[in-house]
């Protein structure tokens, strides 16, 4: 929450991201971390050790693989959807895909559906 | 054998989730099983311990070169850090915040170099095997294997096995929660982030990385609860909520997940911070622990070995 405030408060000079750019894979160099600002370097830029880093890799459309610490401290793999409009880069769960029914009949005792097709 | 000497991270490498959980159905279980008895636990009254656990630690060094064949005077200085942080006896422990300092606590563990093998001759508790790998990856256990150039555990029910070596993938180290297979039980630890002398590297060089790991050996989770937004949970009451890891060493307080005005609890050994920065475990944790120590690792305290 605190961080979409900041970002919005900063309102950024008029940017246009150049997405050839930002289409590779990214690790977050936390020590380099400051003002509020998460930085990532390419990933494989050599970086001291650490517990744990994240790895986000934007270099297909709309689909991000990640690395995050897992609970033993290996890192796991994970997925997200990406968009970017403007200077504002959207990283949400990918959505569930959707299954439509209609309700045919409904009981206490009965719930019965008819798959719709999507 | 497959020699891995690039000490940063490799995408499609990586990306493989070892997935123990699937992989070996009694883990599951036997942590669903512990998630009841701390529920239990919680429940029933508090109970001071007449005497701590004491466990047989073996240490495995791995080398490839004679730098990594670490001392017995780095391996004491990390078993010395064991005792201190796991029977609040650190000095540092001073530097938790006021609203904090009531929770900080005895976990009643105590942990020394075993002084027999597990065929009960004499020993320092300590095992050196030179190795071809000059970097053991983080994804495959070959570290556990001599076969493979590794080292095999000693009884895992019987000793807490930690290898120590140089490991690719640029973490500091890992480990096996309770309930899953013996032969891997145990915990890894970067040679450069062991101890508190000798290959140690500033900023974990004061042996915390172990304490970190060996809480994950006794079934703690990270402060955050392994999520990257607040849903998450370490499954400890006595921990604020936090979204994710901390790094380096933050200034109190750092609020996170709506939970000021105290915000997380990065001073915990379960969070991610420079070694330097953390120093409690909290009361839940103990009980956590304890908790395992009483289930699935009773024979570890219990070994007459
Ligand atoms: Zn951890």
């Amino acid at each position: 929450m605190e961080r979409d405030d900041l970002s919005e408060a900063n309102e950024a000079v008029t940017t246009t991201i150049d997405t050839t750019l930002l289409a590779r894979a990214w690790v977050h160099a936390h020590e380099e971390d400051h003002d509020g600002m998460q930085v990532f370097r390419p990933l494989g830029t050599q970086l001291p050790p650490s517990r744990g880093r994240r790895v986000i890799d934007l270099s297909t459309p709309e689909v991000m693989t990640g690395l995050a610490p897992g609970a033993d401290d290996r890192p796991e793999s994970f997925h997200r959807a990406w968009t970017i409009e403007n200077d504002v880069l959207r990283i949400r769960a990918v959505a569930a895909s959707e299954q439509r029914f209609r309700i045919s009949r409904l009981a206490s005792d009965e719930l019965a559906l008819i798959r719709l097709s999507s | 054998m497959a020699v891995r000497n690039t000490p940063q991270r490799r995408c499609g490498t990586m990306a493989v989730h070892f997935s123990l959980l699937e992989l070996y159905p009694g883990y599951r279980k036997c942590l669903t099983q512990l998630e009841h008895a701390c529920v239990e636990r919680r429940r029933s009254a508090p109970f001071a311990r007449a005497k701590p656990y004491r466990i047989n630690v073996v240490v495995h060094v791995l080398y490839n070169n004679e730098k990594e064949n670490i001392s017995d005077a780095q391996i004491k200085s990390q078993i010395a850090v064991l005792n201190r942080d796991f029977r609040a006896t650190n000095s540092d422990r001073s530097k938790t915040p006021a609203v904090w300092r009531g929770l900080v606590s005895d976990s009643q563990v105590e942990f020394v170099l075993a002084t027999k093998d597990p065929d009960g001759k004499k020993s320092t508790g300590i095992t050196r095997t030179r190795s071809s790998t000059t970097s053991f990856a983080i994804d495959d256990n070959v570290i556990k294997k001599t076969k493979s150039g590794g080292k095999d555990a000693w009884p895992t029910d019987r000793y807490l096995n930690i290898w120590v070596c140089a490991l690719s993938g640029g973490i500091l180290g890992y480990a096996q929660f309770p309930g899953g297979p013996s032969w891997s039980d145990g915990v890894v630890i970067l040679n450069t982030a062991f101890g508190t002398s000798g290959l140690a590297k500033a900023p974990f060089n004061k042996g915390r990385t172990a304490t970190h790991e060996v809480g994950h050996y006794l079934n703690l989770r990270h402060i955050w609860g392994d999520t990257e937004d607040c849903s998450g949970t370490d499954f400890v009451v006595d921990t604020p909520n936090a979204e994710g890891p901390n790094y380096g060493s933050p200034t109190f307080p750092k609020v996170s997940c709506s939970n000021g005005p105290n915000g997380d609890m990065f001073m915990n050994y379960m969070d991610y911070v420079d070694d330097a920065a953390m120093f409690m475990f909290t009361k839940e944790q103990t009980q956590r622990m304890q908790v395992t120590l009483d289930g699935p690792r009773k024979t570890l305290w219990n070994a007459t070995t």
